[in-house]
């Protein structure tokens, strides 16, 4: 299903965020993982992909660093930072109260079948 | 870095990938080293979407999908630049901004720079009419006595160089003929003999009520030359040796026993001093003033050695007093104001902020007004400086605002005497200027005329003239009644004076001292002090007049060296 890309742009960094705290992903890896682990609801477009995560970077949620892997190809690793995790729990909070209250407009009916 | 960077690009992704990255890499438009990551990380990227495609036909289709996937390469480019320089540190930014600004700064005064070398000055008003203007007198042609000065002008012979080299010629001081030697004496009657003619010219140039001279350009003057301050006036330097003719004129009639003709050649010169005190620039009045002042001190010196009858000394003093019909006139500063406004207008444009700027390049031929060739090439290296003293300039407007208001100050201060200036405004014009930033508004403090010490020579010549008068009148009443009167009163109260000489360093009458059978007449002088008539001296310890450290005596005259050669007496 394709999402009103406003709609998206919001949750974009709240997701990244939340997929880092699990482990340092590379950003081919951290696009593949948002789509598995939204069972493929959630895509983000690689040319937002980069550009989120450097925007993360400046705001100093998430940590970027070179790292060669076993096949020796470098890879430009991301890590969530202390103050990722602060405001992933900040976001992830504002979300659900968002849900509950969209709940309640429509009766329950966002609750996936 | 290099080779890994090599590595990357050819590390067997597409072609079209490839041009992807780098077109993206080239329009983020960043630092290297930043490019280079990104261009690391979409180069990993893209190895690892492409690594489960088998073929190369694969990897080229899976690759223009990758590509479609990210989009425009120019907004992707944009959107990486903008989150990059986020990321930069504080510092940085700091610095980035701050060499931004300095070059917006530097563009901004380039085009400024530029904007201000091609202003060009608008010459909208003929100043020089206006002071033609300003000086014509509504009276008769035949009154005017400048076709006579221009033909003496034209028929004067210069003195040659044996009498310029001459001291007592050039200087002539206190010096009668007779004080000379044989040898000096003739030189000095042969020019004065073939300066007859000038003379009579001269003469008659006396007895016209009025001088006027049309100011003109020199008839190979450009137009762009055509400034105020071009007009050259070399009738001035004739007129004063002119002047002096008269004087030895008169020294030859004293040296022949006729002081009545000596003194009808004083007048002649009196008069011709009064011609050029009412002109329009400071120099002719000043030139005027010091041609009064000649004719003043030989009258002074045929009293103290001839002794004049009553009814000479009467018509003398009569004389006097009708060369200024509406008193002694002070100094004019229009004329200066004139010239002052059609500098501005030579060297400002014209609108704009401030109502125009100074135009650097027309410094440089400010410079060619007042230097030679080679000053105004030196000038031209010097157009930078010019430049940035002209962007420190006050605009037109201002310029114009603040030379009025001090040429208006200094018209009050001509007004004043230099005593009422003294105990009111010590400090006068100077603090005015003083108060004038030297680089806002050098151009005043260039042009501004010193007009304190001009003011004051009108004064001092306005002495000079009313100590002479008095003196005859007090030769005519020690005459008429065998001994000096006690004190000016009596002159005036019984008609031998109309009023008392004003003494311009203590707003009283001059000091009159009666001694014996003789008297002293003196000014307080520029320091202001009675020292008791003790006359101010030169470096050579010979008294001269208007020193700060004594009197200016009038009389009795400071020794006049003379052998009388014919004295009937």
């Amino acid at each position: 299903m394709k999402f009103e890309s406003q709609l998206l742009k919001g949750i974009a960094p709240v997701v990244v965020l939340e997929i880092l705290s699990r482990g340092p992903m590379y950003g081919y890896e951290l696009s593949e993982a948002i789509e598995q682990r939204s069972s493929d609801v959630l895509t983000l477009g690689k040319g937002t992909l980069y550009p989120l995560l450097y925007n993360l970077e400046a705001k100093q949620l998430v940590k970027g660093k070179w790292e060669t892997s076993e096949s020796s190809r470098k890879r430009r690793y991301y890590s969530i930072t202390g103050r990722g995790k602060t405001e992933l729990v900040k976001q992830k909070a504002q979300l659900r109260e968002l849900t509950a209250g969209l709940n309640f407009v429509f009766s329950g009916a966002l609750v996936p079948a | 870095m290099k080779e890994e960077r090599k590595e990357e690009l050819l590390d067997n992704l597409p072609g079209c990938a490839i041009e992807f990255i780098k077109l993206v890499i080239k329009k983020m438009r960043y630092r290297k080293g930043v490019r280079r990551d990104v261009q690391a990380e979409l180069t990993a990227h893209f190895e690892d979407e492409l690594k489960d495609c088998a073929t190369a036909e694969l990897r080229e289709q899976k690759a223009r999908q990758i590509i479609d996937g990210f989009g425009d390469a120019k907004l992707l480019a944009v959107l990486l630049r903008r989150a990059k320089k986020r990321c930069r540190p504080l510092w940085r930014t700091i610095t980035a901004r701050t060499f931004q600004t300095i070059g917006v700064l530097i563009l901004l005064f380039v085009l400024y720079t530029g904007w201000f070398l091609t202003g060009r000055p608008t010459i909208s008003v003929d100043y020089l009419s206006v002071w033609n203007q300003m000086s014509r007198p509504q009276i008769k042609d035949e009154d005017n006595a400048w076709p006579h000065y221009e033909k003496a002008i034209a028929l004067f012979t210069e003195p040659n160089q044996e009498l310029n080299e001459m001291h007592e010629f050039t200087a002539p001081g206190r010096i009668s003929l007779g004080s000379l030697t044989d040898d000096q004496q003739q030189k000095i009657k042969k020019w004065v003999e073939l300066n007859e003619s000038a003379w009579q010219e001269f003469v008659k140039a006396g007895s016209k009520s009025y001088c006027y001279r049309e100011y003109r350009y020199d008839p190979n003057t450009k137009d762009e030359d055509k400034w105020l301050l071009n007009i050259l006036l070399p009738h001035l330097s004739a007129i004063r040796k002119l002047a002096r003719a008269g004087i030895w004129q008169a020294r030859i009639q004293m040296d022949k026993n006729q002081p009545k003709q000596a003194i009808e050649d004083c007048l002649a010169i009196a008069r011709c001093g009064s011609h050029w005190q009412g002109k329009g620039t400071l120099v002719e009045q000043l030139v005027g003033i010091a041609i009064s002042g000649l004719a003043y001190g030989e009258i002074l010196n045929i009293a103290e050695t001839k002794d004049l009858s009553p009814v000479d000394l009467k018509h003398l003093q009569e004389k006097l007093l009708q060369i200024y019909p509406q008193g002694y006139p002070l100094m004019n500063m229009e004329g200066e104001r004139i010239a002052f406004l059609d500098v501005v207008q030579h060297l400002f444009t014209k609108g704009g902020p401030g109502g125009g700027h100074l135009v650097p390049h027309k410094l440089t031929y400010l410079g060619d007004i007042t230097g030679s060739a080679d000053e105004v090439r030196i000038n031209m290296v010097r157009l930078p400086f010019y430049t940035a003293a002209a962007m420190v300039h006050a605009g037109r407007d201002e310029t114009i605002a603040r030379g009025n208001e001090i040429y208006g100050r200094q018209a009050e201060i001509a007004k004043m005497s230099p005593y009422q200036r003294h105990i009111s405004d010590p400090n006068g014009i100077n603090e005015m200027f003083s108060n004038l930033s030297k680089y806002r508004y050098f151009l005043i403090h260039i042009m501004m005329p010193a007009i304190d010490r001009a003011s004051e020579m009108a004064y001092r010549g306005r002495a000079s003239h009313q100590a002479t008068v008095t003196v005859l009148a007090l030769k005519r009443w020690r005459l008429e009644k065998n001994e000096y009167p006690k004190n000016l009163d009596e002159l005036v109260a019984a008609g031998y004076l109309k009023e008392l000489p004003a003494d311009p360093f203590s707003d009283k009458p001059l000091v009159y001292k009666k001694a014996d059978d003789d008297f002293t007449l003196y000014s307080v002088g520029p320091n202001f002090t009675d020292d008791g008539g003790e006359s101010g001296k030169d470096s050579n310890g010979r008294p001269t007049k208007w020193r700060d450290d004594g009197d200016t005596v009038f009389w009795p005259v400071p020794e006049f060296k003379q052998e009388h050669s014919a004295d009937s007496e």
